[in-house]
């Protein structure tokens, strides 16, 4: 009908109303006003079902189902995991683009725009750690997706490649993750991806590894090439092969559907298609409802998460002189670090993961057990339990825990002052650090509670060390505080002992503290972040008003 | 309004429609959209409006978020003004280094701008003469056998206090402001008034000139500037 006709029949008020449910339809590829309503108000849809055309004429929702079983709606099914994880993919995107802005890679800047966006930049450090969070917590995500996804057996048949998919995304978001390692250029960047690109030297023949090694770092050791390779890998290409391998995992996940609880699913047995009507769920509205308002939570939680209890930290500028005393990989490698300091370098370090990656995307092809029942799948569920277990033992093994420790002195120093970090000294501050020679032989009474536990931390190390070392015998710690400039104090760590056959040992460590250092737990960068929010709220508020 | 008063208004209002209607809540009804046409927007009007209540909680909240959000990538976005490059503040140090009194004014190249010491304090000219010619922007000189400044395109001249003397320009010479800083203070800064650009005045030899790039004040029309006259006659 056309627009004049409208006008005559329905009034001027009638006929933009209909022009407007039109314009409406368009946009939803098919849902009227009326039946939008009717959707919201858990009205069952007509027949033929109205609610199907935007999964058939719009693009956003072609790929969705238009209706999933009853069963694997339900929260404790899938905890939603998948979902979530891509989810945390959009949002590693969005952040990772709005860091682009303020970041260039090259060695000559990385670092000091790190500082830059850290100090100057509205919403800067907010974003770098919810960027750094949301890698870690995608990482965890998927790990337990898979987890789940094993334990339902959901890698049967009819779901074999959907696993072996799956696999694949977990290998790139373990490489996405590790690749934006490098790019703040500190000493943490610097060293975990340094011991992570000479992994990839063991490969045999060492011409190969080599070479590989040579293609990372874009030069025989880590610099402004190495860098720009890194950057380019985390910011196009991993991304781009993710959002490849997500649509053909996501068009396996649709085609075969979700796997229905085990009771419920015989395996091989196509339940994507055959939907009881009874049992059938619909995208739109229910689906669509739920999985928008578990991640608005999921959004709100992550903000509050990286507002109040998280920092990505930074260390001091990548130096190529020295590594830092307890280097680590990134947790999720910490398995792998444990393995080579118990094997070759080649066996741990290129072997064992290349088998385990293997087996691991080969379960599905390898397990003939035809029931996905738990009562069934004993074996499967221990030897999973076993793999996760004996993953966390060599988890532990990769901390410094395990077999790095150092002499009783640089570990006492290490423990209240590490040389990377923050430790209890900086956490408490230049304010709580009284000028002065503080000595662990000898009682004192400061008025400064938090300087009383650094005291305190300062005895027990040293005390933990004189009871658990032979060779370290009589230990007495000295801190001297001394002003070295204005604003800037110097901390003298002195430690002398006697070893087992009566020698006198002496070890001497110094650091220095400026009163505006970035320690966020000294100052309380909270505080910065609401300022930023008050800041915004006036110029809205300054705008709405007109000025 | 909070969810809270949302659920209390919603009370109200199904209160307010009696016994008979309480249960079923119209969530719009029909005069308020009149001749939608078909089934109508209104065909959900026997439904139970708490479900479509809490969707709509839902939406807002992430329209709220949405926006937030945005406001936050606009000042994240927003350019920063870094010290020492124009369009950021110029820390010139203490103001025993200003040039003395009645001398030459002081180029800074980076910056954009002379340096002036005058009788009242010191005035940082923005060096763009304020006769745009054509699209361009000109750098004006300063003549020191004439002791004024003069654009050597459109032929403009201006005192040693940024007033307008003569040529096609149509207003006195634009200023950035200047901060005069005492222990990380701002004690005095340049003010603009109706009649004139007033300087910061003499700073104390300890206090530090700073220069804000970012803040521009245009200079008086030339019908304003006292050294018009004598040379119109």
């Amino acid at each position: 009908m056309g627009l004049q006709e409208n006008i005559r029949d329905k009034g001027v008020l009638g006929a933009v109303a209909a022009q407007a449910d039109d314009v409406f339809t368009r946009l939803t590829a098919g849902i009227d006003a009326g039946e939008f309503r009717r959707m919201l108000q858990g009205e069952p849809p007509g027949r033929p079902n109205p609610r199907l055309k935007p999964h058939s004429e719009g693009f956003l929702l072609h790929i969705k189902p238009t209706y999933y079983h009853e069963s694997v709606t339900r929260f404790t099914h899938t905890y939603r995991l998948g979902l979530l994880s891509t989810y945390l993919f959009i949002v590693e995107t969005i952040t990772g683009i709005l860091l682009m802005i303020w970041y260039a890679p090259s060695p000559e800047r990385a670092y000091v725009d790190m500082i830059l966006l850290l100090t100057n930049i509205p919403f800067g450090q907010f974003l770098r750690d919810m960027h750094r969070l949301g890698a870690e917590a995608m990482v965890a995500i998927v790990t337990l997706h898979m987890v789940r996804c094993y334990l339902t057996g959901s890698y049967k048949p009819p779901r074999q490649f959907t696993w072996f998919t799956g696999v694949l995304l977990l290998v790139m978001t373990l490489f996405l993750s590790f690749s934006g390692y490098l790019l703040p250029w500190d000493q943490l960047a610097f060293w975990a991806v340094t011991i992570g690109t000479s992994m990839a030297e063991a490969v045999p023949p060492a011409v190969v590894g080599e070479t590989v090694n040579l293609l990372a770092r874009g030069a025989p050791d880590i610099g402004a090439n190495g860098l720009l390779r890194f950057y380019l890998l985390h910011v196009l290409f991993l991304p781009l092969l993710l959002i490849l391998f997500f649509f053909v995992h996501y068009y396996k996940v649709v085609h075969f559907g979700i796997s229905l609880p085990a009771d419920e699913e015989e395996v091989g047995e196509d339940t994507a298609n055959r939907v009881p009507a009874d049992k059938r769920v619909y995208y739109l509205p229910d689906v669509l409802v739920d999985e928008t308002s578990f991640l608005t939570v999921m959004t709100a939680l992550l903000i509050v998460l990286t507002v109040f209890f998280f920092q990505a930290p930074l260390e001091h500028i990548a130096n190529p002189q020295s590594t830092p005393l307890h280097t680590v990989a990134p947790w999720y490698f910490y398995w792998l670090q444990g393995l080579l300091k118990i094997a070759d370098k080649f066996i741990a370090g290129v072997l064992l993961p290349g088998v385990l990656l293997v087996l691991l995307m080969a379960i599905p092809y390898l397990d003939y057990n035809p029931s996905r029942r738990g009562k069934d799948r004993k074996v499967a569920i221990v030897a999973g339990i076993v793999a996760g277990a004996v993953m966390i033992i060599w988890s532990w093994m990769g901390t410094p825990e395990y077999a790095v420790e150092g002499a009783p002195s640089v570990e006492i120093v290490q423990d209240v002052m590490p040389e990377e970090g923050s430790g209890l000294s900086r956490e408490i501050g230049y304010k709580h650090l009284p000028l002065g020679v503080w000595r662990t032989d000898e009682e004192y009474d400061v008025h400064d509670h938090e300087f009383m536990e650094l005291l305190h931390e300062f005895n027990s190390a040293v005390d933990y060390y004189r009871r658990a070392d032979p060779d370290f015998n009589a230990p007495i710690g000295i801190l001297t505080i001394t002003q070295a400039q204005p604003k800037l104090k110097k901390l003298n760590w002195e430690i002398t002992w006697f070893s087992a056959d009566g020698k006198e040992g002496e070890y001497k460590k110094t650091f220095w503290l400026h009163e505006d250092s970035l320690y966020w737990e000294q100052y309380g960068w909270k505080h910065l972040f609401m300022g930023y929010v008050a800041d915004g709220w006036k110029s809205l508020s300054g705008a709405l008003a007109g000025e | 309004m909070t969810v809270q008063q949302c659920l209390r208004q919603q009370e109200a209002w199904s209160k307010a429609r009696g016994p008979a209607d309480a249960e079923q809540i119209a969530p719009l009804d029909r005069a308020s959209f009149p001749g939608s046409h078909s089934a109508g927007i209104n065909a959900g009007n026997g439904g139970k409006n708490r479900r479509e209540f809490l969707t709509y909680i839902w939406a807002g909240t992430l329209a709220a978020m949405t926006v937030g959000t945005g406001l936050a990538a606009y000042q994240f976005l927003y350019p920063r003004r870094p010290a020492n490059e124009f369009g950021g503040r110029f820390f010139l140090g203490a103001a025993s280094n200003l040039p003395p009194v009645g001398s030459d004014p002081k180029a800074n190249v980076d910056g954009r701008f002379w340096l002036v010491n005058t009788e009242d304090g010191p005035r940082a000219f923005y060096n763009l003469c304020t006769h745009k010619w054509g699209d361009m922007w000109i750098k004006y000189r300063w003549d020191p056998t004439r002791a004024r400044f003069e654009c050597p395109a459109c032929g403009a001249k201006f005192s040693l206090q940024g007033h307008y003397i003569e040529g096609p320009a149509p207003r006195s010479l634009d200023q950035f402001m200047i901060e005069i800083v005492t222990g990380r203070k701002v004690v005095a800064k340049t003010m603009f008034a109706e009649d004139a650009i007033v300087s910061p005045g003499v700073p104390s030899s300890e206090a530090e000139i700073v220069v804000d790039t970012g803040t521009i004040i245009e200079g008086l029309p030339r019908t304003a500037s006292p050294l018009l006259k004598g040379y119109r006659g």
